[in-house]
C-alpha cells in the first residue's frame, strides 16, 4: 500500500460551501460499491443512488486516485481498493475470530503434533492479520508489532512468493525460531499462512516433518475463502 | 472497435521491473516541463513568431495555451482512469483500437524522437556558443567555436547524446531531479537576461528570425502550437509515479499554463527590442551594444544549453517507455522490454534510442544539412508527430467515455472541437509552409505506414494484444477472489 495522501492542497481546515454534500456523496458511492459488489459501473452507481452521473464520474475518479476504489481491468467496473481494508479490519478487531469448524480441526490437529505456538494468519494488502491464535503458546509479538517488522521476518518473505515455507533460526524476538508455511490459492497467490513459532528445538521438530505438514496446511485453502 | 474484455486480476504487474510508484509530484512535473523545454523555446519560437504576429504574439500564445488545455483534458480522461506506461500510444489503443493506436504510437515516437534530436542539436550549438563566449571573455581571438562547421557541430551533438543516455540509465529519479534543477535555473537565467536587455540599451540579435516572412500566419500559429508540445509526456511515467492518477493529471494541467505564462512574458519583453536588433540565421543569440554583453550572453547560452539537455532527457525518457511497452506487447523484439535491475529503468530501450540520437543528427550534419535547416526540419516533423497524437487522443477520449458509459455532454463535444482546431492549424501551416511540408508528409507517411505494417504482420502471426498498462493486480483489490472482480463490466449477475 502506498503512503496515505495528506489532506488536499488549499484545505484551510474548514468544511464549507458544498463540501459537506460532496463528502456525503463520496461515502454513498463507496457504500454503493460495497453493496453492489465488485464490477459495478459508474452508470449503475449513479442509477442506484439517483445522483447526477457527472457527479458520480468525478467522485469515482477521485476515489480511484486516492486508492479507496480500484478501476478493474477493462476500465468499466469498480471494486473496493485495498485501502478500504483498514476499515474492515477495524470493524473486526477485538471480536472472536469466526473460523469454520473444519479449519479449527486442522489447526487442532497440527497443535497436537508439534508443541510450539501455531497461529493462523491471513495476508491483507501489505498487512498480516491473526485469524487464530494458539492459546497455549501465545505469539511473541502482537499484530501491530509483527506488521512493523513484516518485511524482515519469515511471514514477510513467505508473502513475497516463490517458497512453500520459510524457516528462520531467529525471528521477530530473541530466542524465537519460526517456520511459516504458505496457504496458496489455485493461481499460486499466498493468501494465508500457518506460523509456527517457539524455541528453536521445537521448531526444528516441525521443520523435520515439514513435508507432512505441507498438505495439511494447504488443506486450509478452501476453508478460508 | 476493440472490445476490451476484462481479464482476471494478475498477480504481478505487466510492467514489473520498472521502479514503480517511486516518483513524487515535482519529479513528474519536471518530466512534462523538460519535454516542453520552455526556456529554450522562449528564446527561439517567440523570435520566429514575432515578425508575423508582432504585437499580437502574446495573445497568440495565450490562445494556444487554451487549446492545449483542451488537449490536456482529453489526455486526463485516460490519465485519471489508467496507469499508463506509454502515454498517448496506450491511450489511443484503449480509445480507438489497435490500428489508430499504432498510428498514435508511431506519431508520438516521431514527436519525442524529433524533440530529442532537436535537444542534442540545440545543446551542442548553445554549448559551443557558451564556450566561444567564455573564450572571448578570456581574451582569445575569434575561433571556430563562434561559427562551428558541420564536423564540430556533429561532435557536440554526439557528446550531448552520450551525456543524456548516461544520465538516463542511472535512474529515472536521478534524471528527473537533474532536469528539475537545470530547467529552473535555465528559466530564471532567460527571464533575468530578457529583463536586463529590455531595461538596458543592449540589443538582441536573435536566431532564426529570418525563418518566416510576414503574413505566414499558418506557420506562425503552427510554431506557437509547437512551443507547447511535450507537456503530455509525464503520462509515460505514470507507473513510476506515486499516486499516479493524482500526480500525472496535475502535471498535464499545469505545464501548459506554466509554459504559456513564460512565453507571454518573453513575447512582451523582447517584442520591442527584437525590432531594433539585427537578424541572424544562427541558432544562438548574440547580444550587442553594452559592456555587459559577453558575460550576459555566456550566462544565457549556458542556461539554454541546460534547457536543451533537459528537453533531450525528457523526450528520450518518454520515447524509451513507448519502445519498452511495444516490446512487452510483442510488437517490437522482447529484448527491448528489458529493465535494469539496479535502476529500474528500461535500459535496453534507452540505449537503442540513445544510439539513434548519437548517430542520426551527426550523420545528417556531415552530409550537408546546415544546423538551422536541420533544426527547423526536425522540429516541424516532430511537431506534426505530436499534433497527430493529440488529434487521435482527442478523438479517443469521447470514444472511451462512451464505451464506459461515463460520457457527459461537455466530454463528448470539447475534445472533438479541439481535434478539429488542431487539424485546421496543421493543414493551414502545411499549406503556407511551402516545399518542406510536402517532404515532411511523405517521410511521415513512410514511418507511420511501416509501423502499421509491422503491427499487422506481427498481430496476424501471434494474436498480439496491444494496450498494455499498469493494471491493478490482486494486491490492489480488497477482495481479489470476490466473483465480481472477474465479471464482465456492465453485465449484472
Amino acid at each position: 500500500m502506498n503512503a496515505p495522501a495528506g489532506p488536499p492542497a488549499g484545505d484551510g481546515g474548514i468544511i464549507g460551501g458544498r463540501q459537506p454534500r460532496a463528502v456525503q456523496s463520496a461515502l454513498r458511492v463507496l457504500e454503493a460499491v460495497a453493496v453492489e459488489g465488485d464490477g459495478v459501473t459508474a452508470k449503475q452507481i449513479a442509477q442506484r443512488l439517483g445522483m447526477a452521473p457527472a457527479t458520480v464520474y468525478r467522485l469515482v475518479n477521485i476515489l480511484v486516485a486516492e486508492e479507496y476504489l480500484v478501476r478493474l481491468p477493462g476500465l468499466q467496473g469498480f471494486a473496493l481498493g485495498v485501502r478500504m481494508g483498514v476499515f474492515v479490519d477495524a470493524a473486526g478487531a477485538g471480536e472472536p475470530t469466526v473460523l469454520v469448524k473444519a479449519a479449527r480441526d486442522v489447526l487442532a490437529g497440527l497443535r497436537l503434533r508439534v508443541r510450539v505456538g501455531i497461529h493462523l494468519v491471513t495476508y491483507r494488502g501489505d498487512l498480516v492479520r491473526f485469524r487464530d491464535v494458539d492459546q497455549d503458546f501465545p505469539p511473541p509479538v502482537g499484530e501491530a508489532q509483527l506488521n512493523q517488522v513484516l518485511d524482515s521476518c519469515a511471514l514477510g518473505e513467505l508473502r513475497a512468493g516463490g517458497a512453500a515455507y520459510v524457516h528462520r533460526r531467529e525471528d521477530v524476538a530473541p530466542g524465537c525460531a519460526s517456520l511459516a508455511v504458505a496457504v496458496t490459492d489455485e493461481t499460486g497467490h499466498v493468501h494465508a499462512a500457518v506460523w509456527l513459532v517457539g524455541a528453536p528445538g521445537g521448531v526444528d521438530v516441525a521443520v523435520a516433518a515439514v513435508e507432512d505438514l505441507l498438505p495439511l496446511v494447504q488443506g486450509l485453502d478452501p476453508l478460508l475463502r | 472497435m476493440p472490445a476490451p474484455s476484462p481479464s482476471p486480476l494478475l498477480r504481478r504487474s505487466p510492467v514489473s521491473g520498472l521502479a514503480r510508484r517511486t516518483m513524487a509530484f515535482p519529479e513528474v512535473l519536471a518530466q512534462s516541463v523538460a519535454a516542453v523545454a520552455p526556456s529554450a523555446v522562449m528564446v527561439t519560437v517567440p523570435a520566429v513568431v514575432h515578425p508575423v504576429a508582432g504585437a499580437w504574439s502574446a495573445l497568440v500564445f495565450a490562445l494556444v495555451a487554451v487549446l492545449m488545455t483542451g488537449v490536456g483534458a482529453a489526455v486526463n480522461v485516460f490519465a485519471g482512469r489508467m496507469v499508463g506506461v506509454s502515454g498517448l500510444y496506450g491511450f489511443t489503443v484503449r480509445g480507438l483500437g489497435p490500428g489508430p493506436g499504432v498510428v498514435a504510437g508511431a506519431a508520438m515516437a516521431i514527436g519525442y524522437g524529433g524533440a530529442a534530436c532537436v535537444g542534442v542539436l540545440g545543446a551542442g550549438q548553445f554549448g559551443l556558443a557558451a564556450l566561444d563566449d567564455g573564450a572571448r571573455l578570456l581574451g582569445s581571438p575569434p575561433g571556430p567555436l563562434g561559427d562551428p562547421g558541420p564536423g564540430l557541430s556533429a561532435v557536440a551533438a554526439v557528446l550531448a547524446a552520450v551525456g543524456v543516455v548516461v544520465l538516463l540509465v542511472r535512474g529515472v529519479r536521478a534524471s528527473a531531479r537533474a532536469v528539475l534543477v537545470t530547467e529552473t535555473v535555465a528559466i530564471t537565467v532567460v527571464l533575468v537576461v530578457l529583463v536586463v536587455v529590455a531595461a538596458s540599451d543592449l540589443s538582441i540579435s536573435a536566431g532564426l528570425t529570418t525563418a518566416l516572412a510576414p503574413g505566414q500566419w499558418g506557420v506562425a500559429l503552427l510554431l506557437a502550437t509547437m512551443a507547447f508540445v511535450g507537456f503530455e509526456s509525464s503520462t509515460t511515467l505514470a507507473s513510476e509515479s506515486r499516486q499516479p492518477m493524482v500526480t500525472v493529471p496535475r502535471a498535464v494541467r499545469w505545464t501548459p499554463l506554466v509554459a504559456a505564462s513564460l512565453y507571454v512574458v518573453a513575447s512582451l519583453l523582447f517584442g520591442a527590442d527584437l525590432a531594433a536588433g539585427g537578424t541572424s540565421d544562427r541558432l544562438a543569440w548574440s547580444l550587442a551594444g553594452g559592456d555587459g554583453a559577453p558575460a550576459l550572453e555566456l550566462l544565457l547560452n549556458l542556461g539554454i544549453t541546460a534547457s536543451w539537455v533537459a528537453c533531450a532527457l525528457g523526450s528520450v525518457t518518454a520515447l524509451a517507455r513507448i519502445v519498452f511497452t511495444m516490446a512487452r506487447e510483442g510488437l517490437l523484439p522482447p529484448v527491448l522490454g528489458r529493465v535494469s535491475a539496479a535502476s529500474g529503468t528500461p535500459s535496453a530501450a534507452i540505449v537503442l534510442v540513445g544510439a539513434h540520437l548519437a548517430v542520426v543528427p551527426a550523420v545528417l550534419l556531415l552530409v550537408g544539412f546546415s544546423v538551422p535547416a536541420l533544426f527547423v526540419l526536425v522540429m516541424t516533423m516532430s511537431a506534426f508527430g505530436y499534433l497527430l497524437g493529440y488529434v487521435l487522443v482527442c478523438l479517443a477520449a469521447p470514444a472511451l467515455l462512451g464505451r464506459l458509459e461515463e460520457r457527459t455532454q461537455l466530454g463528448a463535444v470539447v475534445p472533438r472541437v479541439v481535434a478539429g482546431v488542431l487539424v485546421v492549424i496543421v493543414l493551414w501551416g502545411a499549406a503556407t509552409g511551402g516545399a518542406w511540408a510536402v517532404g515532411g508528409f511523405v517521410a511521415y507517411g513512410l514511418v507511420v505506414g511501416a509501423a502499421l505494417a509491422l503491427w499487422r504482420r506481427r498481430a496476424r502471426r501471434r494474436g498480439l494484444a496491444l494496450g498494455l498498462y499498469d493494471e491493478p493486480t490482486r494486491a490492489d483489490v480488497l477482495r481479489p477472489d470476490a466473483p465480481g472482480a472477474h465479471r464482465s463490466p456492465g453485465t449484472r449477475p
